[in-house]
């Protein structure tokens, strides 16, 4: 189903159905960035480092 | 003896054999003509099935050299017919155009951590796409420089032909050979295929080897276009679809270990010319469809995967006996 959508989504945006396959694969590689295991990691890492920052600050209030 | 080097004899001696079974049929087939054909039509397979080679030993898989020869000979026809460009320019802008995609694709797969499977899967939806983008139509290759270098071969005694691409395919495979079995980088390689932990026990640079495999095999993919449009005299953006497969089961045939780790180059190309001489058959016979390479091809796939697993079996089981 996602797959004809894409399809479908190409052909009604107005590509031309030669540009099909390489939306596609720009589609996989975005999606196997989001997916990728260490790009995760790296996301948790530094959404942790800034709530901790946060902590820090409103714990201190806001003085550095 | 070395079990590991079983399925390379094995191979050899099935090509034997079935070459023996040949000649006793068709005597013609041990001519220098149609070995000369042999190397020739497969000129284009062997070269690319030395990337792969090295590829499957690392203990990964590239799924977009298919798709990569196919844009190579529409990209070579296509900036031939638009510009005046000599072919041996476009020949270098090219294949430093793949080795780099084949990089990419390594520094992605080591990277984001994800199966190769699938990045060379987007990497051959990025290939095609982008030779359909420059055309979707065969495009003739009418240069003086390529006829040349079709015309460019070596009469062997029995006036068989020894032809400039099979020459190529012969220089690629030995150059693979030396590239596996004498350097530090082939080393890694083996090292990488066998494991990832072992290999960074041993002070193998993963990220490194591994854009460097996947560089070298789209190296191979550009080089293996060149020599199609070559063979052809063409760039069709709908050519070599599944080529991809056929070096998978050529250097599976050949010897090498699906999951990585053991396997030899001149294994490979065994297994190509296997391939070739099932199609030679086919057509010195005259009778058979020719639907029947892939069934017999299908049949040795089987073989060497139970030959593989069988040998594995043992081997695992002579490490319990040891440990016990």
């Amino acid at each position: 189903m996602i797959i004809q959508t894409i399809d479908t989504g190409i052909l009604l945006a107005g590509f031309p159905s030669e540009y099909n396959l390489v939306i596609k694969a720009v589609l996989v590689l975005v999606i196997l960035v989001l997916q990728s295991p260490r790009i995760a990691g790296e996301w948790r890492l530094w959404r942790d480092s800034q709530r901790a920052g946060r902590e820090a600050r409103a714990a201190t209030g806001g003085q550095t | 003896m070395n079990t590991r080097a079983l399925p390379l004899y094995a191979t050899i001696a099935i090509f034997l054999l079935a070459y023996l079974l040949c000649w006793l049929q068709f005597p013609n087939i041990l001519s220098t003509r149609v070995i000369g054909n042999l190397l020739t039509d497969n000129a284009y397979l062997g070269i690319v099935a030395v990337g792969m080679t090295l590829v499957i030993l690392s203990g990964g898989i590239d799924l977009s050299v298919g798709s990569v020869i196919a844009f190579s000979g529409v990209f070579i026809a296509v900036v031939l017919r638009d510009t005046s460009l000599h072919p041996l320019v476009v020949f270098a802008m090219l294949l430093a155009l793949t080795t780099a995609f084949g990089a990419a694709m390594g520094f992605l797969i080591d990277r984001l951590a994800m199966p190769a499977f699938i990045v060379t899967l987007a990497g051959m939806f990025l290939a095609r796409g982008a030779a359909y983008m420059l055309s979707i139509d065969s495009v003739p290759i009418q240069h003086e420089f390529y006829t040349t270098l079709q015309r460019a071969y070596w009469l062997m005694p029995g006036k068989g032909r020894l032809t400039l691409i099979g020459v190529l395919m012969v220089l690629t495979v030995l150059a693979g050979m030396v590239i596996a079995h004498k350097t530090r980088f082939g080393a890694s390689v083996y090292a990488l295929g066998g494991g990832e932990a072992t290999a960074r026990l041993m002070g193998v640079r993963q990220g490194r080897t591994t854009m460097l495999v996947y560089a070298f095999s789209g190296l191979m993919a550009g080089l293996s276009g060149i020599v199609f449009s070559i063979y052809t005299g063409s760039g069709y953006s709908l050519a070599t679809v599944g080529t991809e497969l056929t070096a998978i089961a050529a250097v599976v045939i050949g010897g090498t270990l699906l999951t990585g780790g053991a396997g030899y180059m001149f294994g490979t190309l065994v297994g190509v010319l296997t391939m070739g001489l099932i199609q030679t058959y086919i057509v010195f016979d005259g009778t058979l469809s020719s639907w029947w390479t892939k069934i017999v091809i299908g049949i040795l796939l089987l073989v060497f995967i139970l030959l593989q697993k069988g040998l594995l079996h043992l081997s695992q089981s002579r490490l319990a006996r040891g440990a016990a």
